[in-house]
């Protein structure tokens, strides 16, 4: 693994990738920093991180887009896999030289705070608990970009892929909003849940009996809870969908104490998508 | 060292390699053959473990390549069809990559490196970038990549395609100095390389194994019981006198220029070639000369592929 993390991390900057993305977010920050802070008097520099979480809907895909789709490209994928390393180890390795990249940008913004104190008063705390939580944000989303790459044929597909889906996460919480809230339609959409996690467990385990008992069950507490408590049900889809957004999760710390389910989140957010990337990267070993 | 039992694969609707089981031994140089198409990379592929067979086993010096990957792993090196290079390294650094995924590092990395850059001639280039070197050079990074570490196994997958006579010359110089530390599988469509290179030639067609044996045992067999004749007279009567002896077949024969029929029968031994003496005597038609036949490996493997020359089919991803 850490072979492989170490030649990803140069690679970022054997190319311009690295530099471009450095690039990219300082400028940004310092953009942003400019306007919020300096042009507005504001000393908290948790609001300019927030309305700065914009930049990874550009920024993640242009540190994966290649993670996958550089390696069929230059056949290095038959080296990788032919290495006496395991397909989790690739990923994790894949996985964390963005996260390196990432790291390292945020390293750079770490002064700003320290600046904003030459002209007014900074809550340290709050600013870098919300520098962390972006950090925490980003290596999140990073896995979704991840997984966008194994599954992708070339960059250009990887890089529009996983640039629709950053959007869709970036507008997940407003499009919650057009989302009905009444209890039968959350029951009704329950069941879709149910019914797509059953595929997806067949999908993975190959077992339609497991896969049919699984969501059969996801189904029946579904139904259940609609019988017997319909007003827990009224706008559960929002609620649902609002829990769900990391850019909505990460809106709600800033200024904020430091809290633990944040970090559980993307961390948890960060596994799942890293472990459907070496699934993705497995199966196709055996297609 | 290398044991592949029963390997079945396929590609949607197609059937790449077919119950295929064959056994390498320890510092045996094989060569394996086939004709586009005929699953040679899929096998290839299949037995350094980036591909997953349908069914079947592979073992690595006992070893489950699927069970345990990454232990069985450790003693294969590969160098697919187009070398698995990053173009942005130069050679150095993507071989201290490689030598650090196989685990060495410090002292016993310098070492290999060392080793693997000597053994391919590369010392001086290695500074360069991937991007910049020679088609021939980057096939040598390949293959120092694929010896690093000193792995028992090295499989290559058709080291010398796509090279100068001179590059191809060389390369196949070191594919047999490899053999002298090394188990070594390689493919190739050239047959002279692979008779000249390998102790044992496993010939694939349309995913089956078809032939598992030494080139000169091949040959050997596929010229068994078949003679060459040269006699001054007609064609016609060389026919009659040959089929006139029991058990003797004509196979070809052809017209040479003053007289001389040219004739390829199938006779069984000695007796047939004494009977055969007789009868062309007895018609007072002379023999000029009478030999076994020499079957190349060029006609052993049409035979066996069952192709004719100048066909040709894609090669399998």
């Amino acid at each position: 693994m850490r072979a492989i993390l170490e030649r990803e991390f140069r690679g970022y900057f054997q190319t311009f990738t690295g530099y471009v993305f450095l690039a990219f977010l300082l400028l940004f920050a310092g953009i942003y920093a400019s306007v919020i802070n300096l042009a507005n008097g504001i000393a908290s520099y948790e609001v300019t991180l927030g309305n700065m979480a914009f930049v990874y809907v550009f920024a993640i895909p242009l540190l994966t887009m290649r993670s996958f789709p550089g390696d069929r490209k230059d056949r290095t994928d038959l080296l990788l896999a032919s290495l006496p390393q395991s397909t989790a180890g690739i990923v994790l390795g894949k996985y964390l030289a963005p996260v390196g990249v990432l790291f390292l940008g945020t390293a750079l913004m770490a002064p700003t705070p320290l600046i904003l104190s030459l002209w007014g008063k900074v809550n340290f705390a709050a600013a870098y608990y919300a520098l962390f939580a972006f950090f925490l944000l980003g290596a999140a989303l990073l896995s979704f970009g991840l997984l966008v790459s194994a599954l992708s044929g070339t960059q250009a597909a990887a890089a529009g892929i996983s640039f629709g889906g950053m959007l869709l996460i970036y507008f997940l919480s407003d499009l919650a909003g057009f989302l009905p809230g009444t209890a039968l339609a959350s029951f009704l959409a329950l069941l879709g849940l149910a019914a797509a996690a059953g595929g997806a467990i067949f999908w993975l385990s190959r077992s339609l009996p497991l896969a049919l008992a699984l969501s059969g069950a996801a189904a029946g507490g579904a139904a259940l809870l609609y019988a017997l408590d319909r007003s827990a049900m009224e706008g559960l889809l929002e609620r649902g969908v609002n829990a769900l957004s990391p850019f909505q999760r990460f809106y709600a710390v800033l200024g904020g104490e430091a809290d633990l389910t944040l970090i559980l989140f993307d961390l948890s957010f960060a596994a799942l998508f890293t472990f459907y990337t070496v699934y993705a990267v497995e199966r196709r070993r055996w297609s | 060292m290398i044991e592949a039992r029963h390997l079945y694969k396929s590609y949607a609707k197609t059937e790449a390699v077919h119950d295929l089981s064959f056994r390498i031994g320890k510092g045996e140089v094989v060569g394996f053959l086939g004709p586009n198409g005929a699953g040679k990379t899929t096998t290839l592929n299949m037995l350094t473990g980036c591909l997953s067979p349908g069914s079947g086993e592979i073992l690595i010096d006992g070893i489950d390549l699927f069970r345990e990957p990454v232990k069985a792993k450790r003693k294969i090196g590969y160098l697919p069809e187009v070398p698995p290079l990053y173009p942005d390294m130069t050679a150095e650094e993507f071989l201290r990559f490689v030598a650090a995924a196989r685990g060495l590092r410090g002292e016993a990395a310098e070492k290999e490196l060392i080793h693997a850059t000597r053994v391919t001639g590369i010392a001086g280039v290695q500074k360069k970038l991937i991007r910049s070197l020679s088609r021939g050079f980057r096939q040598r990074v390949g293959i120092a990549e694929a010896i690093l570490g000193d792995p028992e196994i090295v499989i290559l997958d058709e080291p010398t395609s796509g090279l100068d006579p001179r590059q191809t010359v060389e390369i196949r110089k070191l594919v047999r100095d490899l053999g002298k530390e090394h188990t070594v599988l390689f493919s190739s469509h050239v047959l002279s390389e692979v008779r000249e290179v390998s102790d044992r030639v496993l010939i694939l067609s349309r995913g089956r194994l078809v032939a598992d044996d030494s080139a000169g045992n091949l040959e050997e067999k596929a010229g068994e019981g078949k003679l060459l004749l040269r006699v001054r007279g007609e064609e016609k009567l060389a026919r009659a006198a040959a089929e006139s002896v029991p058990g003797v077949s004509v196979l070809s024969i052809e017209e040479e220029e003053n007289g001389v029929a040219r004739l390829i029968l199938s006779a069984g031994g000695d007796e047939g070639a004494e009977s055969l003496f007789s009868a062309f005597a007895g018609r007072s038609l002379p023999i000029l000369g009478m030999e076994p036949v020499r079957t190349g490996l060029e006609e052993v493997f049409l035979e066996l592929t069952g192709d004719k020359p100048g066909e040709d089919k894609e090669e399998e991803a």
